[in-house]
């Protein structure tokens, strides 16, 4: 317990001249022997007391009259008349005080002062500090006052006083000084021109035994679990335990001196109302919200107590409190818990075991119209013989009850030691017609389901037929199929794809699994053909697949089937071992590549720039020959060998050029063709024959409408074999970038005794500004070639008596036409 | 000094036009030497008596002449090359003209255009073997400066003062003074406009600031 500074019982604390701090309640007394003596204590005594806003009164003695001590503090304090004025300071001769009613009175002397600081109290003041001197005393009166000393000696504890009692040390005997020293905390005496404290050898057991006492008291009410707090009569708190510093916020030194009830009250009618009961009824006992320190509430539980002391004066108010939010939260909880049942939809009831409603929620009241359901009333007698059942077994017990219209099946639970049955009421109607339905078709169904059942087998064993039949199928075609739920990222596989994977069959798949197989180089693409597949529905692709680490060619066409807003929902799809037939096919590539070497070193057009190579050689030669000879012959003495061997070159090098014409002449002459009779159907079969592969690996779907009754031409097969294969590989060429590729070829026969080939593609088209210089030589767009490729081709198609020419598709890609003259010898 | 002897290479598979063209430019009085492949011209020993040229043809057996013409750029020789060529395309000569060809003549052709092209050839050549003499004569120069004084070379074409130099360096500006003036008389000359000359020839760049 922490009480104020000036409330602390511990005098050896005190330090002479320091008379601010003084704490209330202190007892001391001074031994003097001169006037000076009496000012240095009593003077700054009474300075501290006036500026600590205390009521001072100073009684006086020989030898300093009333008049002269008033004189004296004057020069010390200021504004001295205007304290007396306002009645803070009272300066008395003893004989208006001690002797005012004749004799001196220890028990009135007492009361006076008593009454005196309870007048301080109310004017305001913090407490009252007094001196009295005792020169006056007469040795008769010296009992008396000893008696009285230790009256005021046991009293000023309690009280918010100081008292200093002067005493002349001439005038004390031995003795009478040790009763001084013993009616007194403490005792100044002026030593060697110094003051000195001495203390009471009984204060200072007493103070420490005090000191004891309040630690373990302290310590014994901040460990009760309440709040517990006091006050003193300035109405300030001067007791708070732990437990209210942690209700209220407030820490101790914030309240100890400072903090009064009413500060913890919501409102002073609050606070006066708790008050009144305290004074009243002796105590007040109730539920109250009180205010934190940071304003919020809390629900407590107070009782208030007045302490009075032996004259029925109240000193003190002890308060103790509890937290009781959490109490009132549970309240609340019950309160809602009894909502409950009333809310329920449901009929809820409970039924005392003679039959009376104890209870019935509106809802009962809504569906039971038959009997009167509110409480207070019986239920019917069927209802009651159940209750009385199942409180006599202790077992719960359902009972059905229709009431107009509807069915309400109740479960009655018995509560024993209550002597009552809780009925829960549910409403079944709905459920009750449902079963009454479902009871009709139930037949039907049952005949339904039977069918389907025989259905179902007959259908399964269907489907496993057909299953055994495709697995045989699968085998003997290489062809395995696969089916994907893209949903649920299910793969199944039938047999002969497990075989064409290498995998097990039966054993778990996904789609990474697949992935695996696939050759590492071919992931990319068939991952990429299966997204666009899964966007556009389309998936045919050949690609290579490691087994057992050997590679495997496999074509997969699937179907994807697409919802309405096109995402994918599931794939079927076949797989074909293709490896033997690509094996085919690579043979075959490899034999056409190297036919198409053998074609491009006999190509008109590359040998044509040979020959062009060929012939500027020669004429290099010639034209340097010449002019070096012109040079000499300028000379004085030209050297005629020389010049000799010069002509000599130049006879020969001139021969070397005129053999590269000819050769040229001879390459284009029409007498050194192998005219033969062809079906040019045939011709175009023979090189298409050639590029499968080409159109796979660049993706080219190819359409031939060929006229099966077209009529024989005249020609070399190896140039026209020529011509339509440069005419292909160049619509491959304007198609490489295109995204869709595709190539027609045609033949039909003409009115005017001619057939025509068309080959259309799907490519970039002709610039329009190019097409008529196409077929000029050494024309190109194309960054590689020589630009003699479609000269060629013309010269080869007019030296056949046909014509060559191009022409922009209507919506995309060029084509090219020839004709050529029919052979009426042996076309009719 | 020496005499300066111009030379004309000629590297080409034909014989016929080999021969034609070695008459054609001997008449004119240039001393010539014929290659009849690429490989053969690589072998022979850097021509180093004057400025001189090399007639290439572009397509040759083994190496091509575009080809060798790259291989000469890594031996900086200072031979310039002219290229000559049956059928040469567009492409082909723009690289060729890239990496530093003097002409490219397509044949046949006349003897003024191949005549004019040959002295132009042996002028710029002449002017690569003269810029490379400085140069090495510069370098010699260079080489005889201590590091301290190269270091201050450095610093002075930068244009910095002596005192800035000096700060540079952590050497009095006294010193500095010193090191350039044996800079300037070891590079031989008398302005430091000059000394910026010679070390921008020889490839000497001011240190970064």
């Amino acid at each position: 317990m922490k009480i104020i500074k000036k409330n602390t019982l511990d005098f050896r604390k005190i330090k002479i001249n320091d008379f601010y701090t003084m704490p209330w309640g202190t007892h001391l007394c001074q031994f003097y022997q001169t006037k000076k003596d009496l000012l240095e204590i009593l003077i700054p005594y009474f300075k501290a007391g006036l500026k600590n806003n205390e009521f001072c009164i100073w009684v006086t003695s020989e030898p300093l009259s009333a008049k002269e001590a008033k004189n004296v503090l004057k020069k010390e304090v200021k504004n001295l008349d205007k304290l007396i004025k306002k009645g803070q300071l009272e300066i008395l001769d003893h004989s208006q005080w001690y002797t005012k009613g004749g004799k001196f009175n220890a028990n009135k002397m007492l009361a006076a002062w008593i009454e005196k600081e309870r007048h301080a109290l109310r004017r305001g003041f913090s407490g009252l500090r007094l001196t009295g001197n005792t020169f006056w005393l007469e040795k008769k009166d010296w009992k008396n006052f000893t008696e009285y000393e230790e009256k005021v000696n046991n009293a000023i504890g309690k009280l918010r006083m100081l008292a200093l009692c002067t005493y002349s040390l001439d005038k004390c005997k031995a003795s009478q000084v040790i009763d001084v020293v013993n009616n007194h905390q403490l005792s100044l005496i002026k030593r060697e021109g110094k003051w000195v404290s001495v203390e009471s050898s009984s204060y200072r057991k007493a103070a420490d035994n005090l000191k004891e006492i309040n630690l373990k008291y302290e310590l014994l009410i901040d460990n009760i679990p309440l709040h517990i707090a006091a006050t003193d009569r300035t109405g300030k708190f001067i007791v708070w335990n732990k437990h209210s510093e942690e209700l209220f916020y407030y820490k101790k030194k914030e309240s100890i001196g400072k903090l009064e009830p009413k500060d913890l009250h919501t409102s002073i009618a609050d606070a006066k109302k708790v008050i009144r009961a305290a004074k009243e009824k002796g105590i007040f006992d109730g539920d109250i919200k009180l205010k934190r320190k940071d304003s919020s509430l809390v629900d407590t539980h107070l009782v208030v107590i007045p302490h009075r002391d032996e004259r029925g004066v109240i000193v003190n108010y002890y308060g103790f409190g509890e937290d009781i939010t959490e109490r009132k939260q549970a309240e609340e909880k019950i309160v809602n818990l009894a909502k409950f049942p009333s809310e329920n939809p449901s009929p809820v009831l409970r039924i005392a075991k003679d039959g009376k409603i104890l209870f019935a929620n509106e809802a009962s009241q809504l569906f039971i119209s038959k009997w009167p359901s509110a409480p207070g009333h019986y239920v019917p007698y069927f209802i009651k013989r159940s209750i009385t059942d199942t409180i006599r077994s202790g077992k719960k017990k359902e009972i059905e009850i229709e009431d107009k219209d509807r069915t309400i099946v109740f479960s009655l639970k018995p509560v024993k030691e209550g002597g009552y049955v809780n009925m829960y009421g549910l409403d079944i109607t709905e459920r009750k017609r449902a079963e009454k339905l479902l009871q009709g078709s139930h037949h039907e169904m049952e005949k339904r389901v039977q069918e389907r059942t025989r259905e179902l087998k007959e259908s399964n064993k269907a489907i496993e037929i057909i299953k055994d039949a495709l697995n045989r199928a699968q085998t003997v075609a290489h062809i395995g199929s696969w089916n994907l739920n893209t949903i649920k990222n299910v793969l199944t596989w039938s047999d002969e794809t497990y075989r064409i994977f290498g995998l097990e069959i039966g054993s778990p798949l996904d789609y990474e699994k697949f992935l695996k197989i696939v050759h590492p180089d071919d992931r990319e693409y068939v991952s990429k053909s299966w997204q666009y597949a899964l966007q556009k529905g389309l998936y045919k692709i050949e690609h290579r697949i490691i087994v057992d680490g050997s590679v495997k060619w496999v074509r997969e066409i699937a179907q994807v089937e697409l919802d309405k807003k096109g995402k994918a929902i599931s794939g079927i799809g076949t797989v074909q071992d293709i490896t033997e037939y690509k094996q085919q096919e690579e043979s075959l590539r490899k034999l056409q590549e190297e036919l198409t070497h053998v074609s491009r070193v006999t190509t008109m057009g590359e040998l044509t720039a040979a020959l062009a190579h060929e012939l500027n050689q020669p004429l290099m030669a010639i034209i340097s020959n010449a002019q070096a000879a012109q040079r000499f012959m300028a000379k004085e003495n030209p050297d005629l060998n020389e010049i000799k061997d010069i002509l000599a070159d130049i006879i020969r090098d001139d021969k070397r050029a005129s053999d590269v014409i000819n050769k040229l002449k001879g390459l284009l002459k029409k007498s050194e063709l192998e005219f033969t009779a062809l079906n040019i159907n045939d011709v175009i079969r023979e090189v298409l024959s050639l590029i499968p592969s080409n159109i796979v690996i660049n993706n080219i779907s190819l359409n031939t409408h060929l006229d099966e009754n077209i009529s024989f031409v005249d020609g070399d097969r190896i140039q026209l074999q020529q011509v339509i294969l440069n005419l292909i590989l160049n619509s491959f060429e304007a198609m490489k970038d295109a995204y869709s590729k595709t190539l027609c070829i045609r033949t039909a026969r003409e009115d005017n005794g001619s057939i025509i080939v068309s080959i259309e593609d799907s490519g970039t088209g002709i610039d329009e500004k190019s097409i008529t210089r196409l077929f000029e030589p050494f024309f190109t767009t194309k960054k590689e070639g020589m630009g003699m490729g479609l000269a060629i081709n013309k010269a080869i198609i007019n030296s056949h008596g046909g014509s060559l020419w191009a022409k922009n598709n209507k919506d995309k890609g060029a084509s090219f036409y020839f004709t050529l003259p029919i052979n009426k010898r042996r076309s009719e | 000094m020496k005499i300066s002897i111009p030379i004309v290479f000629i590297a080409d598979d034909d014989s016929s036009v080999r021969k034609g063209l070695e008459r054609l430019i001997k008449s004119a009085e240039f001393k010539v030497e014929t290659f009849a492949s690429a490989e053969e011209f690589l072998q022979r020993k850097p021509y180093r008596s004057g400025p001189s040229c090399l007639v290439l043809d572009v397509r040759m057996p083994g190496l091509s002449g575009i080809d060798l013409q790259k291989e000469l750029i890594q031996k900086d020789t200072s031979t310039s090359i002219i290229f000559i060529t049956g059928h040469g395309n567009i492409p082909m000569s723009v690289e060729a003209m890239k990496n530093g060809a003097v002409d490219f003549l397509p044949k046949p052709f006349d003897e003024k255009e191949l005549l004019s092209a040959i002295i132009r050839a042996i002028e710029k050549s002449d002017h690569i073997r003269k810029n490379d003499d400085e140069r090495a004569k510069i370098n010699c120069r260079v080489n005889t400066l201590t590091p301290r004084e190269y270091e201050c070379l450095r610093w002075v074409i930068s244009g910095m003062l002596n005192k800035q130099i000096a700060s540079k360096l952590g050497v009095t500006e006294k010193t500095v003074k010193v090191h350039r003036g044996r800079v300037m008389h070891k590079m031989q000359t008398a302005s430091v406009a000059e000394l910026v000359r010679l070390a921008q020839k020889c490839g000497i760049t001011p240190p970064k600031k």
